[in-house]
């Protein structure tokens, strides 16, 4: 007898015998395997981990709930019409007889709460609804339990809809849909003043009735979110099997945290917010597809992090929906954007705060905000706002905000010194008196005790000097263009590129215009601007003037001028950032020269030198002399600079990250270590520099499935780019890819492949869409599909970073030998051994350096192949 | 997630009934399923303690809610849905099992609650190391009889009842009764002998 054969007869037999008695049982074994103790052994051994009787089938299938009909009774209420369902359970029309004839709608709460509880809370605040009394509050008479045991809310039947689809069917414009807002904000005003508070509130919850030709707004449901709500758990959000109930999309920060437990009257203030946002934006400050896609805990801690974007820059993000948006306004999108932007921005955007402090105390302080705006009078939302910004910007660049406030200092000082002596110099007393006017001016207006005062912050005052240099010193080209190059760099420092880059830009057309094109101080300007292109990634302009701007230095040579210098280590980070290495190598090793020779091997820019030979040798794969040159730069500057120096950890940062590509993890990880520990004691926890160590910490524990820190630190990094930097920088990106990482290694997909596409917007976005960095976002959606078996879509992206690579750079290069590699291992496993192969040898002419190549499964549809062997072979004996 | 949901939702009503969806295939399905699965474990992994149980069949059902449109959808889609899901839902728990015991350490559901007792009333959770037990033995089993080991499959992570395996394997309730019953014990005696008793 097969084994096969031998399990179906012991289990025919072990099937009967369950049948048996047990004084039956003996006598049938024994006809049934006399002559085979194996069987019989086998089914007595079954029979023993039979165990109990089978408990039949009582599991699935618990969800349907009976319905109640119409015509059915509850308590004195008789059922007429369901009028609709929600989360929590049926709205029904009902008709309530005693004591008194009416119509009223009755809400019947979905089974599994405990009703008694339910009905006792609501018992608990009875007195307080009872005397809500005004027009925008549906009142609310009574609740109670029906004979099976669900819970029910009777109250005030509303004729009407939602306020949303009220607002969009009528095409109510902007003003029209907040003058409803008001109502609504009264409506809630009131019951705060009774001691109710709403918890619940959403557009669906306010209902607008139609009452002589006016719109009426009325909120339903108080009371029934504090009688039936406990404190928000999983259990309140999901059922046990996993349905949402509850509305996250209008949840306050506060009730989604579990460890507060204070819920007060700014939670309304908050919903009402997202109402309000609702109405403008005709979309949620959260969108609830995204939202809901996410797990509990991702959802909490969006509404609790992630701060929404402004309703101005959202109308314009909508896609096709932005002209409906606008048109259900009455008005086209750019109208809609600019009525938005400033007052209603800054009014929602208030109300919507993370921390309740910050909103508006009551919902009355909203609609007196709402009722400014509407009158034309500058609103409290905006005003508290800068100063509060201001404030931030202290707290979290404490050693920042200090230097930045000597440098404008110092900066203005100099400005209204050397341009009111060099005025003098030239007899031009009357300028001079102009300049220093116009410093003057803007001091005072900065002052917060002077009437019209408006800007408190580095960035507005370096903002209002530039406008009145504009506006004031037109007749003085060169005084105009030394400010503007000034000012222009100091606002590059706070961020406000385009400013800047204006500036700059006209501070070198006035100074070749008046100095020509080869002077010292035109130059100046010039390497300004190229430095600026850099920073805002702007690298073939920047490249551009930087060559034009070392030529003509090359032209005209001072010995021992080191500024020459300079340009050739822009040049060099240029081309660095462009991968084009050989290039940057060449031009960092003359800089190096320069430097040795003028100031000796141990002086700091000697070790600047040395750490960018080291950054590009890194990318070369030449790790022995990547690893001599930055750890020579490190001794350097810790000698020159202490052990505790933000430089110092930049270079330890650098130099873990060499280790790491170098298979050092351990050593990796100790320079990195080291590198936070020494932004965080100086520099601070939440300054951009911290991050990068943060992040690649983050990504390297990753690595070593140490899930829990990992992720700590990455949404740290991830916490601190997107408040220092904003949404769209490039840096943010390296979180995003870094959380994704963490994601799709603990088995997360999808949230790890939406959060690389964000990084990939924001890098399209700023690099456009042919850039190395675009590339190597799409590296990473390939590699996490490859990684769970989505060939096709793996290809298509693998596919997609190879055509970009190639646009990039030329053939051949460096920066094509892994994806090429990759995608010769989609083909082989796709069984096109010709276009494997042929992707390999490219892959091996750029320069390919990584795994072995014979050790690949997926190369499987290969072996045996003589190209392939040959190739093989080939690459075994090179190493 | 609407494009899955709505795909998932074509696939699986012309699985159950009578229009077919032109080029729907339960294959399609498998990802799209695998994914939510992962995506709800992952998210139970998220927000439990470490030490918290994982349940295999509420999250087959969770998974169902949310790809899948019900108003559109008999029971027999239901049931094809939940048959797919049930080997998709092995193949996740198994993946985590390993890569946990393969994880120096960091935090994560140990314990696992399978659609049926197969510890015994006493301790009706199994640990990941018990999980990849079943599944070796499992798959032990298939080579024997692979209807049986499929049945056992469906009700362990499908939480399918044995009308439902009976339609999803194409055999009758009595057949698949006696599968579950002579498996059952069988995979027991399996298990106890890898526990050495």
């Amino acid at each position: 007898m097969s084994p096969l054969d031998r399990h179906e007869r012991a289990k025919e037999l072990f099937l009967e015998a369950c049948e048996r008695s047990p004084e039956d049982l003996r006598r049938f074994l024994d006809t049934a395997c006399g002559d085979d103790p194996p069987l019989r052994r086998e089914v007595e051994s079954l029979l023993r981990f039979r165990g109990s009787p089978e408990r039949s089938d009582l599991l699935p299938g618990t969800l349907e709930l009976p319905s109640a009909d119409p015509g059915a009774r509850i308590g004195p209420y008789r059922l007429l019409g369901r009028l609709g369902e929600g989360g929590m359970g049926e709205v029904w029309e009902a008709e309530q007889r005693e004591p008194i004839r009416r119509r009223v709608a009755l809400k019947l709460i979905k089974a599994g709460m405990d009703t008694a509880q339910v009905v006792a809370r609501f018992e608990s605040e009875r007195q307080a609804l009872a005397l809500m009394d005004h027009p925008n509050i549906a009142r609310v008479f009574d609740a109670g339990a029906t004979e099976s045991g669900r819970p029910y809310f009777v109250m005030e039947y509303v004729r009407g809809e939602p306020i949303h689809v009220y607002c969009d069917r009528h095409n109510l414009s902007v003003p029209e849909r907040l003058e409803l807002m008001l109502q609504v904000c009264e409506g809630v005003q009131h019951a705060h003043h009774k001691g109710i508070i709403h918890r619940d509130i959403k557009s669906s919850n306010v209902l607008v009735e139609v009452v002589d030709d006016r719109p009426v707004p009325k909120i339903i449901d108080f009371g029934v979110a504090k009688a039936t709500q406990q404190q928000l758990t999983e259990k309140t959000m999901f059922t046990a099997l996993g349905v949402l109930i509850g509305t996250p999309e209008y949840m306050s920060p506060e009730q989604a945290d579990p460890a507060v437990h204070d819920i007060d009257t700014r939670t309304d203030v908050y919903s009402l917010g997202v109402v309000l946002y609702e109405l403008l934006v005709g979309a949620l400050p959260f969108d609830s597809e995204t939202l809901r896609e996410a797990g509990f805990d991702e959802i909490r801690r969006r509404i609790r992090e992630d701060e929404p974007v402004k309703p101005s820059t959202r109308v314009t993000t909508l896609g096709e929906g932005s002209a409906e948006t606008a048109s259900r306004r009455k008005t086209d999108p750019s109208s809609l954007r600019r009525l938005l932007r400033g007052d209603l921005d800054w009014i929602t955007m208030k109300a919507l705060a993370k921390e309740r402090s910050r909103r508006y105390g009551s919902p009355m302080d909203l609609a007196a905000d709402i009722r400014r705006h509407l009158a034309h009078a500058p609103v409290e939302a905006g005003r508290p706002g800068a100063v509060y910004r201001a404030r931030k910007f202290v707290r979290r660049h404490r050693f920042g905000v200090i230097a930045g406030a000597v440098v404008i200092a110092t900066l203005l000082v100099g400005i209204a010194g050397t341009s009111v002596g060099m005025l003098r110099a030239k007899r031009e007393a009357q300028t001079a008196r102009r300049v220093a006017d116009i410093l003057a001016g803007t001091f005072t207006e900065l002052n917060p005790f002077q009437a019209g005062a408006v800007v408190a912050t580095p960035e507005a005052m370096l903002e209002r000097g530039t406008e009145r240099i504009e506006a004031e010193l037109a007749d003085e080209p060169l005084v105009q263009a030394r400010l503007f190059d000034v000012m222009g760099n100091a606002l590059a420092a706070y961020g406000r590129y385009d400013r800047s880059r204006e500036l700059l830009e006209r501070a070198v057309a006035l100074r070749r215009e008046h100095l020509g094109a080869e002077h010292a101080l035109t130059l100046g300007s010039m390497t300004h601007l190229g430095n600026l292109y850099w920073v805002t990634g702007d690298y073939p302009a920047s490249r551009e003037l930087h060559e034009r701007i070392l030529a003509i230095r090359e032209r005209n040579p001072v010995p021992g001028e080191l500024a020459i210098s300079a340009n050739l280590q822009s040049l060099g980070r240029l081309h660095w950032k462009l991968s084009e290495f050989e290039q940057a190598h060449a031009l960092f090793e003359r800089s190096l020269v320069l430097h040795e020779a003028a100031l000796g091997p141990d002086h700091l820019a000697v070790a600047y030198d040395l750490f960018w030979l080291g950054t590009v040798e890194m990318d070369t794969m030449d790790y022995g002399a990547a690893r001599s040159h930055m750890e020579r730069a490190a001794q350097i500057g810790e000698r020159e600079l202490g052990p505790d120096h933000p430089e110092v950890a930049n270079a330890a940062f650098q130099i873990g990250l060499l280790y790491w590509r170098m298979g050092e993890r351990d050593a990796a990880r100790e320079k990195l270590e080291r590198a936070l520990a020494i932004h965080e004691r100086g520099i601070g926890p939440d300054n951009p520099a911290t991050a990068f160590p943060l992040n690649e910490l983050g990504v390297l524990l990753t690595g070593e499935g140490e899930y829990e820190r990992a992720r700590a630190l990455i949404e740290r990094a991830k916490t601190i780019r997107e408040k220092t930097l904003g949404p769209d920088h490039p840096d943010l990106a390296w979180s995003l890819t870094a959380l994704a990482y963490l994601e799709i290694e603990t088995g997360n997909l999808e949230a790890g492949q939406r959060l690389h596409r964000r990084a990939l917007e924001i890098q399209e976005r700023a690099f456009g869409p042919e850039h190395y960095e675009v590339s190597r976002v799409y590296g990473f959606l390939a590699w996490a599909e490859q990684r769970v078996g989505n060939w096709a879509e793996a290809r298509r992206l693998r596919d997609r970073q190879i055509s970009i690579l190639r646009n990039v750079f030329s053939d051949g290069h460096r920066r094509l030998a892994e994806p090429l590699y990759q995608r010769a291992r989609l083909a082989a496993r796709e069984g096109e051994p010709e276009r494997a192969l042929e992707l390999l040898r490219e892959a091996l002419a750029c320069g390919y350096r990584g795994d072995p190549i014979g050790g690949e499964d997926d190369f499987d549809t290969l072996r045996r192949h003589p190209g392939f062997e040959a190739l093989v072979a080939g690459v075994t004996a090179a190493r | 997630m609407s494009d899955a949901r709505s795909r998932a939702t074509a696939i699986v009503a012309s699985l159950g009934g009578e229009a077919q969806a032109p080029g729907a295939t339960p294959n399609e399905l498998i990802p799209l399923v695998y994914d939510e699965l992962r995506g709800l474990a992952r998210g139970f992994l998220a927000r439990e303690r470490p030490d918290h149980t994982l349940q295999a069949t509420a999250l087959v059902h969770e998974a169902y809610l949310r790809l899948i449109d019900q108003t559109r959808v008999d029971w027999r889609g239901r049931t094809h849905f939940r048959a797919i899901a049930a080997r998709m839902m092995r193949r996740v728990l198994i993946d985590h099992a390993r890569h946990r015991a393969g994880a120096k350490r960091g935090a994560g559901w140990r314990r696992v609650t399978l659609g049926d007792s197969l510890a015994g009333p006493a301790d009706p959770e199994l640990d990941l190391a018990e999980l990849i037990g079943v599944d070796v033995a499992l798959r032990r089993l298939a080579e024997r009889d692979p209807r049986q080991a499929r049945c056992l499959e469906l009700r362990f992570f499908g939480g399918l009842m044995t009308r439902e395996i009976a339609e999803a394997v194409g055999v009758s309730t009595r057949t698949v009764e006696g599968d579950l019953l002579h498996g059952r014990a069988w995979l027991r005696r399996e298990l106890s002998r890898e526990g050495g008793s």
